[in-house]
This record gives C-alpha cells, structure tokens and sequence, in this order.
C-alpha cells in the first residue's frame, strides 16, 4: 500500500459555507434559522440566542459569547471567526490510499446595524487543494463568500449581495450532494435580490440571481435565474417546497424539490429528507435529460455534547442513461465539547455509475473552533 | 384507484433503472461540456475561472474547447498543438484527458469523484468522431 501525504501550504479544499446544521432546527427548540443565526438562510454569523446555545444546549459548557465575553461589542456591531482544519485519508476507486492534512476555513465575519438595516461581510483565505499555476493574481488567495445589505423587519426580509437565497436542505457539508449538485458548493455563492415573508408557523422567500457579475469571485455554473421556497412548520415536523430556475448560454434547468423535517423527541431522533428533479434542456446540441437528487439523513441528538448522523444520497445527473448515477452512505459524528469548539468525524462509502465493487471511501476529521 | 398508482410506481422504477446507453447521447462539444466537464470540473477552486488549478480553466466552453484541443473553435488556423496532448482528435487512447478521467497514470480526474464510466464513454466518442466544436 502506497502512501501519500499531502501536505497542503495555505488554506487547502476553500472556506467551506459557514456552521448551518438543519439538524437543530425544530429539535433544539429553534422553529426556524433565524433564532440563531443573523441570515434567514442559517450558517454564518450567529446571533446572541445562538451564542447562548452553544454553551448550553450544543455543549453544556463554556461561554460561547464573542471572545468568551472578554470584548463587549455595541448593539449595532456583531463580529466573528470561523476556522475549520481537517486530517484523513481517501481511496478511490480500489486505488491507492490517500492522506489528507488541510486547513479548510479561515473567515471573518462583521455584521454592522442601522437599525432594521444591516452590512453582513465574510472575508477569508482562499488556499487551493493543489498548488496554485505560477503567476496567479494575489488577490485569488483572499474570498469574500458573502457580503449583503439585509433590511429585516418584524415579517419581511430582504437582502441584496452576494449569498446563497434560501433553498434546500443548506447543510453545512459543501460536499453534500444538494449543494455540490445543486450549484451550492463553495465559492458558488451568486449575487442575489431576495425577499422573505414570515408567519409563526411558515416562510417564503423568492430571489433572482446573477452569476458572475464581478469577475473572480466565484466558481461553479454561474447561472442566472430565480429560486422560490416555501416552508410551513407542524410542531415537530416540517415540509418545504423549492423551485429554481437556472439559465447559462449552454442550457436551461428547471428544478423543483420537496423537503421535510421530523423531529422525534422520545428518542431525539431526526429525520431530514430532501428530493428535486430536475430538468436540464440544452442550448446547441442534445435532448433534454431528467435529474433527480435524493437525501436522506437521520440524527440521533445526545445533547449536550455529541450527535451521530447516517445518510444516504444519491444523484442521477440524467435518470435514462445506464450507469451513470452517484451514490453515497455517509456517517457522521460530532462532539461539541465546550462553546466555540467542534469535532467533526465524517466518513462516506461512494459508488459512481452504480458499480459498488470499488467504491469511493474518505473519512475525514475536522477541527472547528470559531469565536 | 391502487391500479393508478400501480403504474406510477412502475414507471418510476423503470425511470430510476435507466434505460439508454451512453451511445444513445450526443457527443458533441455543447453537449459534452454543458453536462458532463462544467458540472464534474469547474466548481469550487478546481478549473473554473476563480481556480483555474494547473493553470486550466474549463468554465466556458470556448476557453475549455482552446485549452483541450489547442484550436479555437471555428477558427481557420490552428494555433498549435494542445497543451499536454490533453486531446488528439481522433484518438482517444493517446488524449491525456482520457488517461486522467480513467486514472491510467495514477493522477485521476476529478481528484474526489472518478467520473461514471457511461459518461467517460460519451467523452471518448466526442474525440473518436473528431473533437470538433459544434
């Protein structure tokens, strides 16, 4: 067995979207994103309900204010860091294993109040998993994922920028399959207009979004287009629907999906489903093809301090054609042993155009400390 | 009633089971890079614009189509030979791009998700059948 260690100099793999866990919502007694997190979407800066929570529902202990409360920032001033670094290894294929050591995130985050109006920054360090062709600009190694002006009134939001609009599950996972398929993967993020109505049990949100309107801030398809969602609570369970349409000057693809939430309190399980089809039409050359992408996760909470997660996903880039879909078993677990501090073990078993005979296997485990 | 969703079911099996080859696709450039290089190669700080990892950049397929075939698309003159052979009109078997989607040197592309085999096929013929660009 060959063994290769990649050390990576610099911020490796991007700064993956900040700590959105969709688990919380509806079990940690949080209805919806927003009690804890300053953006309708989750993830992110965290509000002072969220820091509260991370010492004491998440872990149990420590103080999860900003700098441990040793700096006490004006009303109108929220600031915060996010670092993830992450150590494991990958096989391939039936091929050789892979170690991986790579730092994944270093972001800072401001958000700054005028009242019901709001700048959200994030500024970070762009490293790249393999090293950088000679010559590339200094400013690829700096990213700011999101920055928008949010107006937040008692039932409507509305935000101008650059984030992701409100659709989907938004796990944190940048590597999940509805984000890595569903043009929400890193640095995917569009510049968008979105509008969001709330009510104590339900919320929707339109937007309208450009790709790539400022040159090296993104990667991905860089669509333009428009996405919808709709999510109404029934106490301890949930359903949402969510359409997009995404326009380039290669194709066109209509999405719609449906997600659900149950939340079992006798045994603090949770249950998390997403589904979209979608249909992708092409421009010069092609028929249209029919895409389906499924995700099924359930949690077990034992908190304070530690969740463990089974999840199945699996993504037909074109649902007729043989031998072409991704399926994924994942497994994860997570200990969150003071405020400020995540243990994150994830490891997958992935098989590509139904061949399970070498499958893909990583298990990676990360460091998160934010402040 | 139950008769109804009966035959929903059935066709949505049938629909999951998948039913073409990949010979049943178009191996065209359009469609070549619109489904199967973009969504598998440009994101993230891989070879989209942002990352352009190895000095490649695949996110429109007019600066893809340069880079892999050394030729601009409809243009009289051929500029030259293609960066690292990565495509050989003509002959898949000698094209780079074929060793690095199959992994046959070691280095395998896409470095975190081989590509399926029924799309690696549809890239195959593209060049088999010429490389061209439209």
């Amino acid at each position: 067995m060959r063994l290769t260690l990649l050390v990576l100099a610099g911020l490796a793999l991007a700064p993956s979207a900040a700590s959105a866990y969709p688990q919380f919502q509806l079990a940690l007694g949080s209805d919806r994103c927003s009690s804890c997190h300053f953006s309708p979407a989750g993830g992110g800066l965290i509000n002072d309900l969220g820091r509260d929570e991370s010492g004491d529902t998440l872990s149990g202990r420590g103080d999860g204010r900003f700098a441990y409360g040793a700096v006490e920032l004006p009303s109108w001033l929220a600031l915060g860091v996010d670092t993830r670094f992450a150590l494991g290894a990958k096989r391939l294929d039936g091929r050789d294993i892979t170690a991986l050591v790579f730092p994944m995130q270093a972001d800072t985050y401001a958000r700054v109040a005028f009242g019901p109006i709001s700048l959200n920054l994030t500024a970070g360090l762009n490293g790249a998993a393999r090293s950088r062709t000679a010559g590339a600009s200094p400013a690829t190694y700096v990213v700011s994922r999101q920055h928008y002006l949010m107006y937040d009134g008692s039932s409507v939001t509305v935000r101008a920028g650059r984030f992701f609009p409100v659709f989907g599950t938004r796990t944190q996972d940048h590597t999940a399959y509805p984000r890595r398929y569903l043009d929400q993967s890193t640095l995917e993020e569009p510049y968008a207009l979105e509008v969001g109505v709330s009510g104590s049990s339900w919320e929707g949100y339109i937007a309208g979004f450009l790709g790539d309107p400022i040159p090296y801030t993104g990667a991905g398809a860089r669509a333009h287009g428009a996405t919808a969602y709709y999510e109404r609570r029934f106490g301890d369970y949930l359903i949402a629907g969510n359409a997009r349409l995404a326009l380039t000057s290669d194709d066109r693809r209509v999405t719609l999906g449906a997600i659900g939430k149950y939340w079992m309190p006798g045994p603090k399980l949770m249950a998390i489903g997403e589904l979209d089809l979608q249909r992708q039409s092409f421009v010069v050359a092609g028929g249209p093809r029919v895409q389906m992408l499924g995700f099924a996760q359930l949690t077990r909470m034992f908190m304070p301090g530690y969740m463990i997660g089974a999840t199945l996903q699996r993504w037909d880039p074109d649902l007729s054609l043989r031998g072409s879909s991704r399926n994924a078993l994942q497994l994860d677990g997570q200990v969150f042993p003071w405020a400020h501090v995540e243990l994150h073990l994830l490891t997958r078993i992935e098989s590509t155009g139904g061949d399970a005979t070498h499958p893909n296997l990583l298990a990676l485990l990360q460091l998160h400390y934010y402040l | 009633m139950s008769g109804h969703w009966l035959r929903i079911g059935i066709g949505f099996a049938i629909l999951l089971a998948g039913c073409d080859a990949a010979d049943d696709r178009s191996a065209r450039w359009p469609y070549v890079h619109a489904a199967i290089l973009r969504p598998s190669c440009t994101s993230s700080n891989c070879h989209s614009k942002l990352g352009s990892q190895g000095g490649v950049d695949l996110s429109t397929p007019d600066a893809a189509y340069v880079l892999l075939t050394g030729t601009v698309c409809r243009a009289p003159d051929n500029p030259g030979a293609p960066p690292g052979n990565f495509v050989r009109p003509g002959h898949p078997e000698s094209s780079q791009l074929m060793h690095l989607m199959r992994g046959d040197g070691g280095l395998i592309m896409p470095p975190d998700a081989p590509l399926p085999d029924a799309e690696i096929d549809i890239v195959e013929r593209w060049i088999l059948e010429g490389a061209t660009c439209d």
